[in-house]
């Protein structure tokens, strides 16, 4: 089995054989590493949370790493770390029924792996509906995903209804939505 | 009747944005919970859905690929703040007291964290404008109740240890096809019907569901629970239809079609079809009545006996978690779920009350494996004997009988003739065991599925007999090999000795060699009810004796004994309940 160097205070030290595994690490950690939040979030739906155990799943992956066989995929590894803290997270938080947690926890995460190849081909076909959007519509993705305040602030900040933007940005969500598969569709058809 | 497809995922879709706008409520959970069980196109959307809200959440994809992998002196030097970056105060806090390696890791958040675009809060409210003029009409946030499809006519609402013959295994949660014909060969279900009703069916049955309000039982034992206003439901058998308001009855058919219904509460009426007709008949609580169908002779007056009849499924184990890896194979054990005079209780490892392995006779058995423990194992072997929280760590295959040993129990603590001791293992618990409602001892296994699935049964009786006491036999597990609840075990050794053991003293001192796993194993568990034993509630024991059920060639391989605590009161189930 292969060792991670540490020094004395238990700290990874740097060798040129750690350096060597450090930029294997991120070479293949950066490659997956959307995939493998997105693994997270489809099975923990809440934000903060999601991040949470992605966080926590970064370090134990790294922790790990001297456990990877690259002969495997380094994507299916990771999730499978990645489904055991999510499984940590939910043995204490599951039991509360405030937030919706879907279950089951191994089939769903199964099912997504199956398909990690379709989810890349699905990103690559959401770039091009973003770009398909009225200006108005991409403003409110902008808002909602990629500035730093949340909705409710912004809807504060404006006055604004918050329902009418929640309710704005669900229907261009499934006009996205709509707009991936149909691409999907076309290209898988025209095969 | 098979929920349309496009509906369903019309409903669903409703229900994940929902979610996505932190609206969901707790009925809107279960229902979407529901759907995700219920059908694999619903996970299937959900997944997509959700891959597309986090793809959003990600930003600008190319531009954060296109974006140089961050450097080892980016990560040394990445204490110093970078303002330019917009950062979510979480991931700045998260980061500002990690490890070195936690600082990776955070850094590594650093690259799917989208930097700001130039959209600025002073043209927000012209922006906000812009979309209500240009947008259509706004969606509903909540999916209109009216769109949504009729629930499914009837669904499995619970199981304890159910199996189909030729049919699918069934999970809570999933919808029973119409007019098809189920045979429950092994446990019980509850069904749940649209109009309200519930029906418990024990094995052995044979029923069809025919509506949402409508059971057709043609052979087994059925209880009815119409009580909440589920007025038009009807049980049907092949003999007489048992239509009913507001009642709670028990039906029963047996081979030839013939049916005895027992009414618990309320009044129903029986009609059958006759020589002359139909005809009718008016039963009350407290009575009961023998059909034989076609209307000849007069259906007999019989004893009434509530005694069969359910409102809910038997107090048993339904779930246990613990350690794991990231394959999901467990170590040790963390929490146990049970269901305790029908309420669900959770315990944590802590609760428990553990069991020390104090005699052992293997005399009987034909294996001699005797120790499990972990990989990295360092005790000594006399620890293998005490109660810790591993399922990696126990003593396997005591010897057993057919028929349970009910004299006094032999061991050199009672004699010093070896050939008198008696095959099996006494458990030692460290505090008394209290007898409450339900279950009392958790008795959790080692299996593989090249072993019996329906797992190693096995005697258990108090250590010492008194008046009254007796041994009792466990023959169904509540969680076996297949189902969903046992859980894979990590790896471990297991180690043999070369000769038969007939004491602890001398399972210490035997030689042993390693023995190669090959296969997976599987930690399945039992549950004890001190009743069966003989004890009445409040009584308590600290011995139990454990023999194998000698049914076959495979022997019980105890990885973990514990007792429950005590179960006051209602009052205290119903706190502890709400706290979890």
């Amino acid at each position: 089995m292969r060792t991670i160097p540490f020094d004395d205070s238990g700290q990874w030290s740097k060798t040129p054989n750690a350096d060597e595994r450090y930029e294997e690490f991120l070479r293949l950690f950066s490659k997956d590493r959307h995939r493998i939040f997105a693994h997270v979030f489809a099975l923990i739906p809440h934000e903060a949370d999601a991040e949470d155990v992605f966080q926590r799943c970064s370090v134990v992956l790294w922790r790990k790493f001297h456990e990877f066989d690259p002969e495997y995929r380094f994507l299916s590894w990771a999730c499978g770390i990645a489904v055991n803290e999510v499984r940590n997270f939910l043995r204490t938080r599951r039991r509360s029924r405030v937030k919706f947690f879907p279950e089951p926890t191994e089939l769903l995460s199964a099912e997504r792996l199956a398909r990690e190849d379709e989810f890349s081909e699905r990103g690559i076909a959401l770039q091009e509906c973003l770009e398909r959007l009225r200006p108005a519509e991409r403003n409110l993705i902008q808002i909602a995903y990629w500035e730093e305040q949340t909705l409710k602030e912004f809807a504060d900040a404006t006055g604004s209804s918050l329902q009418v933007l929640y309710n704005r940005l669900s229907k261009i969500r499934k006009s996205l939505f709509d707009c991936i598969n149909r691409r999907l569709s076309q290209e898988n058809g025209n095969e | 009747m098979a929920m349309n497809k496009k509906a369903m995922l019309t409903e669903l879709q409703g229900l994940i944005e929902l979610l996505l706008n932190h609206s969901l409520s707790p009925a809107d959970q279960e229902r979407l919970q529901f759907l995700l069980n219920s059908h694999p196109a619903a996970r299937s959307y959900y997944l997509d859905y959700m891959d597309l809200h986090v793809q959003l959440k990600l930003g600008d994809k190319k531009e954060l690929e296109s974006r140089p992998v961050i450097s080892d002196r980016d990560l040394r030097s990445w204490g110093a703040a970078d303002h330019r970056r917009k950062l979510s105060r979480r991931i700045l806090l998260s980061t500002a007291s990690a490890t070195a390696a936690i600082v990776f890791a955070a850094a590594m958040l650093l690259l799917w964290t989208r930097p700001s675009d130039n959209t600025t809060a002073a043209n927000a409210t012209q922006l906000v404008h812009s979309l209500t003029e240009t947008a259509a009409p706004p969606l509903q946030n909540s999916p209109p109740s009216a769109s949504r499809p009729a629930p499914p006519a009837v669904i499995l609402e619970e199981e304890a240890g159910a199996r189909f013959y030729h049919s699918s295994p069934l999970r809570p949660g999933d919808p029973l096809t119409l007019n098809q014909q189920y045979t429950l060969v092994e446990g019980h279900i509850v069904l749940r019907f649209s109009c309200g009703a519930q029906a418990i069916l024990d094995a052995p049955a044979v029923f069809e569901p025919r509506s949402g309000e409508q059971l057709f039982v043609s052979f087994g034992t059925c209880s009815i629970d119409a009580n909440n206003g589920s007025e038009r439901f009807q049980v049907v058998t092949p003999s007489s239809l048992f239509a009913q308001r507001d009642t709670r009855y028990l039906v029963t058919v047996d081979e030839l079609g013939g049916s005895e219904v027992h009414v618990i509460e309320g009044r129903i009426s029986a009609i059958e079809p006759g020589i002359t007709g139909k005809r009718e008949t008016q039963i009350s609580s407290g009575q009961a009545r023998k059909y034989q169908g076609g209307g000849d002779p007069l259906p007999a007056a019989i004893a009434y006996s509530a005694d069969r009849y359910r409102n809910r499924l038997p107090d048993r184990l339904v779930a246990f978690d613990g350690e794991r890896n990231e394959l999901g194979e467990i170590a040790t054990l963390e929490t146990v779920s049970v269901i305790r005079r029908g309420q669900l209780i959770h315990y944590s490892f802590n609760e428990l009350i553990g069991g020390d392995v104090v005699s052992f006779c293997e005399r009987g058995a034909a294996k001699t494996t005797n120790f499990i423990l972990p990989l990295d194992f360092n005790g000594e072997r006399a620890d293998l004997c005490l109660h810790d929280n591993s399922f990696l760590t126990g003593i396997l295959n005591p010897g057993g009988a057919v028929h349970p040993y009910l004299d006094e129990i032999q061991t050199p603590e009672t004699t010093t003739k070896s050939s008198e001791w008696t095959p099996g293992m006494t458990i030692r618990f460290r505090k008394p065991v209290i007898n409450s409602p339900g279950p009392d001892i958790l008795i959790f296994d080692a299996q593989t599925a090249v072993h019996p699935l329906e797992g190693d049964f096995y005697h258990v009786r108090p250590l010492i007999l008194k008046p009254g006491y007796s041994a009792t036999s466990i023959r169904q597990l509540d969680i076996d090999m297949l189902s969903p609840a046992s859980i894979p075990m990590q790896k471990f050794i297991l180690l043999e000795t070369s000769t038969v053991i007939s004491s602890l003293d001398e399972l210490m001192r035997a030689p042993l060699r390693p023995s190669n796993i090959s296969i997976n194993y599987r930690v399945t568990a039992s549950s004890v009810d001190l009743s069966d034993m003989g004890l009445a509630e409040g009584e308590s024991l600290t011995e139990i004796f454990l023999q194998d059920a000698m049914d076959n060639e495979h022997r019980i391989d105890p990885v973990m004994i514990v007792g429950l605590p005590e179960l006051i009161d209602e009052e205290k189930v119903s706190s502890r309940r709400q706290s979890h």
